[in-house]
C-alpha cells in the first residue's frame, strides 16, 4: 500500500490552551446542555420511554440538503494492492463537496458547509479506526484537512478523532495516522486521551432501550462543528456500518466492563434498530454534524466490521443527510454480497428506515437528489 | 410496557450467560501465540488483548463479537505483529477457544475459499479479499484467524509460517 501516514507533529502541548479558547463560547455549550436537559425532562414527563415516540421527530439544523448526495467514483484512485493515490483522492473529495454544495470553488463549498466559523473555532473530524485493517483512509482525511485550511480554520483547531487513540479497539498509528496533541498541525487523538474524556453534562439518549450516555467531549464542547468521515463496512448486526453507526464511537459503550455487559447487547439487539437512529437523533450529533463524507474507496462486504477489506468500490460520498448516505452504502454492500452469493445485508438494516421516520434524512432512493460524477 | 423490553431482557441474559461459562483451556490462550522473533522477521506490535464472553470479546473485536459468541466462541486473544523493514504491513492473529471450533470455522465465514491441507484439522485461504491475505484453521478447541495487510505473493507464505507454529504449539499442549 502507499504511505498512508498523515504527517503530524508530536510536540508536547497542554490541551488546556485550546480548551480555554473553546470555553469562550459559553452560549453554544449552554445551548446543548439546555437541549439535553429539556429532552431529559420530556422523557421524565413521558415516564418510561416507549419506542420512537420518546424522541419526537425534530428538524435537524445539520442536514442542510435532505436527500442530496454527491457520489464521486474513480477506479484509478485505488491500485490493485489496495493502495490509494493521494492526489486522486483529494480530487474526489474536492469534487464531492463542490457537487454537494453547488459552489464554484472548494473554499466556497466548505464555507457553505461550515458557516460562521470564528478564528478560534475548532472543527472535529470523526473518523473510524476501530479496525486498523480497514479504517477511514488517511488520504480522505488529509483532503478534508486541506479543505478546512482553505477556509481559514487553523490547523491546530482541526481535531481528528475516534474513541480510542491506540488500544485494542482502535488505533490511529496502526491505521496510518500519527497521534498528535501538540501545538502544531492537526490534532489527532482519542476520547481516551487524558485531556479529553466523556462529557458528563451533555448526554445522548437512546429511548427504546432506556439508555443514556455521556458523549465524547470531542463531539460536544471541544468543537463547533463535526464532519463525519466513516468507512463503509458490512456488519453482522445492523447489516452495515457507515454514517449513522459511526456515532457508536462517540459514546462509552465499552469503557466500564460491568456496564458494557448490559450496554453492548442492548445497543445491538434487534440489529440496532432503532437504537442507531435514536443515538444520532440527539442535538449534539444531528445538529453539530455538518457533513457526512463517506469513504467507500475500499470496503468490506463480508466478515465485517472487524475483518480485512474485501472489495473496492472506488467511491466517495458527500452529504448532509446520513440516512441517504447509509441507504446508498447499503446498495453498494448488497451489490457485492449478491455477486458473492450472500444474503442481502438489507434484511438487517432496518435502522435506516427508522432514521427516516425520525426525519433524520431520506431513505428512498427515488426521492434523492443523487449527483453522480465519474472520474479517472 | 416497552415493546423492546423482551429483547432487552434476552440480550442481558445472553450477556450474563456468556460471562458465566467456566471455560478452562488446557493452557493460557496467549501462550499459544508466537513470541517476538519466533517467526523470523516479525515482532509483536502493541499489547496482547484478551477477552471472555460477549462483552470481553466485544472489547477486542467490537461489533463482530456477537456472531462469534453465537457460534460457540468462549474466549479469545488478539495480537498484532509488525514486519521488520515493512512499516505498512502487519499480521494480526486472533485465536479463539470455542465449544466446537470446527463449527465456528465452518460457519463464521460464508465467502469463497481454498482448502489448505496440512495445517490443523481444517484450514483454508479466504478468497474474497482486497489488498489483504487471510488464512484460518481450527485444531482441537481452538479456532485461529490470521490476516496480513498485503496481497503480495509472499504474504500467504508468511501467514503459513505463523499458522504452522501455532498448530505445533496446540498439538504439544497438554
Amino acid at each position: 500500500m502507499t504511505d498512508r501516514t498523515v504527517a503530524l507533529t508530536l510536540e508536547p502541548y497542554p490541551l488546556r490552551k485550546q480548551e480555554s479558547n473553546l470555553n469562550r463560547k459559553p452560549i453554544q455549550r449552554r445551548d446543548f446542555i439546555t437541549t439535553s436537559g429539556l429532552a431529559a425532562a420530556a422523557l421524565a414527563g413521558l415516564g418510561r420511554p416507549s419506542g420512537l415516540k420518546a424522541q419526537a421527530a425534530a428538524p435537524t439544523t445539520g442536514n442542510l440538503w435532505p436527500g442530496r448526495v454527491a457520489e464521486v467514483s474513480n477506479p484509478s484512485a485505488v491500485d490493485s494492492s489496495g493502495g490509494l493515490k493521494s492526489d486522486q483522492v483529494r480530487e474526489m473529495v474536492d469534487r464531492a463537496v463542490l457537487e454537494l454544495t453547488g459552489a464554484k470553488s472548494v473554499a466556497e463549498a466548505w464555507a457553505k458547509l461550515l458557516p460562521g466559523l470564528g478564528p478560534h473555532d475548532a472543527v472535529g473530524i470523526k473518523i473510524n479506526v476501530i479496525n486498523p485493517k480497514l479504517p477511514t483512509h488517511p488520504e480522505v482525511v488529509a483532503a478534508v484537512v486541506a479543505g478546512l485550511k482553505a477556509i481559514g480554520v487553523k490547523e491546530n483547531n482541526i481535531l481528528i478523532w475516534d474513541r480510542v487513540g491506540n488500544g485494542a479497539l482502535g488505533s490511529f498509528p496502526k491505521s496510518g495516522y500519527t497521534l498528535n496533541d501538540g501545538p502544531a498541525g492537526a490534532r489527532c487523538l482519542g476520547t481516551d486521551h487524558e485531556k479529553v474524556g466523556w462529557d458528563s453534562q451533555v448526554k445522548a439518549q437512546v429511548p427504546s432501550v432506556s439508555l443514556e450516555f455521556p458523549v465524547s467531549r470531542l463531539a460536544s464542547e471541544m468543537v463547533k462543528y463535526t464532519i463525519n468521515v466513516p468507512v463503509l463496512k458490512d456488519h453482522g448486526q445492523p447489516g452495515i456500518t457507515y454514517a449513522l453507526k459511526n456515532y457508536y464511537g462517540c459514546i462509552p459503550l465499552l469503557d466500564a466492563p460491568n456496564l458494557a455487559k448490559i450496554r453492548v447487547p442492548l445497543m445491538h439487539t434487534h440489529h440496532g434498530n432503532p437504537q442507531i437512529a435514536e443515538l444520532y437523533n440527539n442535538p449534539v450529533f444531528r445538529d453539530k454534524t455538518r457533513l457526512h463524507l463517506g469513504d467507500a474507496l475500499i470496503i468490506s462486504h463480508l466478515n465485517g466490521p472487524g475483518g480485512p477489506p474485501t472489495a473496492a468500490a472506488y467511491t466517495i460520498h458527500a452529504s448532509t443527510d446520513p440516512v441517504a448516505l447509509d441507504a446508498l452504502g447499503l446498495e453498494i454492500i448488497d451489490q457485492k454480497r449478491k455477486a458473492s452469493g450472500l444474503e442481502p445485508a438489507a434484511k438487517r438494516a432496518g435502522f435506516i428506515e427508522a432514521a427516516a421516520k425520525l426525519l433524520l434524512g431520506q431513505a428512498d432512493r427515488s426521492q434523492m437528489d443523487l449527483r453522480q460524477v465519474k472520474l479517472g | 410496557m416497552n415493546r423492546y423490553l423482551p429483547g432487552l431482557l434476552a440480550a442481558t441474559l445472553i450477556a450474563g450467560c456468556a460471562g458465566r461459562r467456566p471455560a478452562s483451556p488446557a493452557r493460557p490462550l496467549e501462550s499459544l501465540l508466537p513470541q517476538n522473533g519466533e517467526v523470523a522477521g516479525f515482532q509483536r506490535e502493541g499489547e496482547l488483548s484478551s477477552g471472555r464472553g460477549l462483552t470481553g470479546l466485544a472489547a477486542i473485536i467490537d461489533g463482530g463479537a456477537e456472531a462469534y459468541v453465537k457460534l460457540g466462541a468462549e474466549a479469545g486473544v488478539f495480537q498484532d505483529y509488525a514486519i521488520e523493514h515493512e512499516a505498512r504491513e502487519r499480521v494480526t492473529v486472533t485465536l479463539y477457544q470455542a465449544e466446537d471450533a470446527g463449527k465456528l470455522y465452518r460457519e463464521i465465514y460464508p465467502g469463497r475459499s481454498q482448502s489448505l491441507p496440512g495445517i490443523g484439522e481444517e484450514a483454508r485461504s479466504r478468497l474474497d479479499l482486497f489488498g489483504a491475505t487471510e488464512l484460518d484453521f481450527h485444531q482441537g478447541p481452538y479456532y485461529v484467524e490470521l490476516v496480513i495487510t498485503s496481497a503480495k505473493s509472499t504474504a500467504f507464505e508468511q501467514l503459513r509460517r505463523f499458522a504452522e507454529l501455532i498448530a505445533r504449539r496446540i498439538s504439544s499442549s497438554p
